[in-house]
């Protein structure tokens, strides 16, 4: 088991245990359960907007009624890990899953955010420090991405099962450089290693040099 | 109508759906990724697009011409939040030339949309996501988003 302990004022200290492979659990005192309860309660109950107060038909759309159970997972899943990422990452979070699983703006190529992929995302937001906003979209598979891109520079980040990214970087040439597109897939804690001579962990990490 | 290959300094328009676009917290739009201008099952081997310069004129003329003939052929897409990215061909085939790939660039007009065109010869299992990334990164020469047309 491993086990990482975060000291989060207020609330007390949870610690983040691995009780099997890839699964993340919160062991929290009862005051932090009970906040967290009533965290989740409120979120789910902003969700979605257009439907609150209002029963879901059982004649309804198929796929409107999976939208709005994909989009209540995943808020499930931000409410669970809230404890360890701001509430300006929540509110963001919460806003482009919103965003990205619209039932009035759904378009053909669109899909369904996999829960798996979501949950290997929230994972390395977690463990990584000074995660800079990303911007979510979705793969054309359902699995959600990450991106930053500023400048000429791009990074996008694929969360699949398991862990396992699929990272594409690119740069655009300029006077002094041709342009370079790098692709990885791998396991996520090997990101920072793989990124290093590119010196790109700044392109998704606050406060590097 | 007949079918032609699409010069070097031309362009094609690909819609993005929001899922693909990458969004600051202001809500602009910063680019969209390479899963923009993957194959689906559902593209039948091929990237549908739109010829840019079927009509005369400015940008916004030009954009609203290829909507225009969207909602006439049936084309469904989301007023609100997709873009249309314009790219140049030229990038297009030098970039697929670069991953020995020679794609072509077709405009294939029909009665129900003047402005059809599509991107053949692209790797169908969407292995080379190089030549995507370069496809979105640097063909890609600007983004409109569609509710930001007249």
């Amino acid at each position: 088991m491993t086990k990482a302990t975060f000291d989060l004022g207020k609330v007390g200290a949870p610690s983040l245990v691995m009780s099997q492979p890839n699964r993340l659990s919160l062991l929290l005192s009862p005051s932090a359960r009970e906040t967290n309860a009533s965290l989740i309660s409120q979120k789910v109950a902003c969700t979605p907007s257009n439907l609150r107060g209002q029963q879901v038909d059982n004649d309804q759309n198929p796929d409107e009624r999976k939208i709005f159970e994909n989009r209540s997972e995943l808020k499930i899943l931000i409410s669970q890990v809230a404890m360890h990422i701001s509430a300006n990452q929540r509110h963001d979070f919460f806003k482009q899953i919103d965003d990205l699983l619209d039932q009035d703006e759904w378009m053909e190529e669109d899909s369904l955010i996999n829960k798996s992929s979501f949950f290997s995302f929230l994972r390395f937001i977690t463990y990584s420090i000074n995660v800079k906003r990303p911007s979510l979209t979705v793969a054309s598979s359902g699995n959600v991405g990450a991106s930053w891109f500023h400048n000429r520079r791009r990074l996008s980040i694929e969360f699949m099962n398991d862990d396992t990214v699929r990272m594409v970087l690119s740069q655009a040439p300029d006077d002094k450089n041709e342009g370079e597109v790098f692709v990885y897939q791998g396991k996520t804690p090997r990101l920072n290693e793989v990124l290093q001579p590119f010196d790109a962990r700044d392109w998704y990490l606050d406060g590097q040099a | 109508m007949g079918k032609r290959d699409i010069h070097d300094e031309e362009h094609v328009v690909r819609c993005c759906s929001r899922q693909k676009q990458v969004v600051d917290e202001n809500g602009t739009v910063l680019g969209v990724t390479w899963e923009a201008f993957a194959l689906r099952d559902v593209d039948k081997g091929y990237l549908s697009v739109a010829l840019f310069e079927t009509v005369s004129g400015d940008a916004d003329t030009r954009l609203i011409h290829i909507r225009g003939q969207w909602d006439q052929s049936g084309f469904r897409y989301n007023p609100r939040k997709a873009v249309m990215a314009v790219c140049n061909t030229g990038i297009i085939r030098e970039y697929g030339l670069k991953r020995a790939c020679k794609i072509r660039v077709l405009h294939e007009p029909s009665r129900q949309n003047d402005a059809y065109s599509a991107i053949r010869r692209l790797p169908q299992d969407n292995g080379d996501i190089d030549l995507l990334e370069s496809l979105a990164s640097e063909a890609a020469v600007s983004i409109h988003p569609i509710a930001s047309l007249p």
